[in-house]
C-alpha cells in the first residue's frame, strides 16, 4: 500500500466522518424506538393521569429528531 | 353480677371505637398527613399521600392507593450534574479547536450534524434517568404494597404483596447526607417464605414507616 492511499484517505475525511455519523445515528434511533416504547409500556402499568400523555409524547418527539438527523446525514451526503 | 357492669365513659368509647373502626384506611392516614403531602400528584411527586389523578395497570374497583413514593430528589442530583457537564462540553471544544485544527478537518455542515447529534444524545441520556427515577415507584394500597423496580430501560420488575402479608415495617438512614435531605431505606419485611420489600432512599421514611404500621396494626 503506497503512501497515496493514506493522502487520500486523510483528503476524505469530512466524507468518512458523515458515514461515522449515518452509522451512529442509525443505532441510536434503535435505541429511541426501545426508549418510545418501553416508555409507553411503562406508562401503562402505571399512569399518571395529566403527565402520562406529554411524556410519551417526549419520547416519540426524541425518536422523531432522531430519524429526521439521519435523514438530514444522509441528504447531505 | 350484672352483665353490664360498666356504665358512662366505656359506652361512649366503644362507640367512638366502632366509629374509628368504619372510617376507610386511606382517609384515616390523610388526616394525619402533613398538609402539603396529600392530592394532586405532579410528575416530580416523590411522597404523596392519596394520589388523585394515579391510576395502575392492576387497581381493582374498590382499591385505593394510599401512598406513592420515589426516591427522594436529591439522589438526581448526580446525572443532573453530569447532564450540566455534557452540555458545556462543546463549548469547551470549540473554545480550543484550533488544537486540532491541523490534523482535522470538517465541512461546517458535518460538524453541525455532530453537535446536533450530541445533544440529541444527551436529552436521550436525561429521557433515561428521568424514567428511572420516575417509574421506580413505591405503592401502597388499601388492599396490598407493589414495588416497581426499573434497572435499567430493558429491565422491569412488579412485585406486590397483601397487607395482611407484611410481618414488619423498619427503616434505615444512614450517612450525613441521608441525615440532612431526611431520606432512607423503607425494608418491609413479609412472612418468611415471601420475598422482603425495599424502597430504598425514599423521603421521610419515618412517615411511611408510620403510615404502614398503621395499616398492618389494624390486619
Amino acid at each position: 500500500m503506497d503512501l497515496s492511499f493514506f493522502m487520500n484517505l486523510l483528503a476524505s475525511q469530512d466524507f468518512l466522518v458523515r458515514i461515522g455519523l449515518i452509522i451512529g445515528i442509525s443505532f441510536y434511533g434503535l435505541f429511541a424506538l426501545i426508549v418510545a416504547i418501553q416508555i409507553n409500556n411503562l406508562n401503562r402499568a402505571l399512569n399518571q393521569v395529566g403527565f402520562s400523555f406529554i411524556f410519551n409524547v417526549i419520547a416519540v418527539v426524541h425518536m422523531l429528531a432522531t430519524i429526521a438527523l439521519l435523514i438530514l446525514a444522509v441528504l447531505s451526503l | 353480677m350484672p352483665d353490664n357492669d360498666l356504665q358512662g365513659e366505656f359506652v361512649i368509647n366503644n362507640n367512638k371505637l366502632e366509629e374509628e373502626a368504619e372510617t376507610p384506611v386511606a382517609e384515616k392516614v390523610a388526616a394525619d398527613a402533613p398538609p402539603h403531602a396529600g392530592g394532586k400528584l405532579h410528575f416530580f411527586s416523590n411522597f404523596c399521600i392519596n394520589p388523585q389523578n394515579l391510576i395502575f395497570e392492576e387497581q381493582v374497583a374498590d382499591e385505593q392507593i394510599v401512598l406513592l413514593i420515589r426516591r427522594d430528589l436529591i439522589t438526581n442530583f448526580p446525572w443532573i450534574f453530569a447532564t450540566a457537564v455534557l452540555i458545556i462540553i462543546p463549548i469547551l471544544i470549540r473554545m480550543f479547536s484550533f488544537l486540532f485544527t491541523p490534523f482535522f478537518v470538517i465541512s461546517d455542515g458535518t460538524l453541525q450534524i455532530a453537535v446536533l447529534f450530541y445533544y440529541l444524545i444527551v436529552i436521550g441520556f436525561v429521557l433515561v434517568q428521568f424514567t428511572l427515577w420516575y417509574f421506580n415507584v413505591g405503592l401502597v394500597t388499601t388492599r396490598r404494597i407493589i414495588d416497581f423496580n426499573i434497572a435499567g430501560i430493558l429491565y422491569k420488575q412488579i412485585s406486590e404483596t397483601k397487607i395482611n402479608l407484611v410481618e414488619d415495617v423498619s427503616y434505615s438512614q444512614n450517612g450525613a447526607v441521608r441525615s440532612v435531605f431526611d431520606y432512607g431505606d423503607v425494608l418491609i419485611q413479609t412472612a418468611a417464605t415471601l420475598e422482603n420489600f425495599e424502597f430504598d432512599r425514599v423521603p421521610s421514611p419515618v412517615k411511611i414507616v408510620k403510615i404502614i404500621a398503621d395499616m398492618i396494626g389494624e390486619k
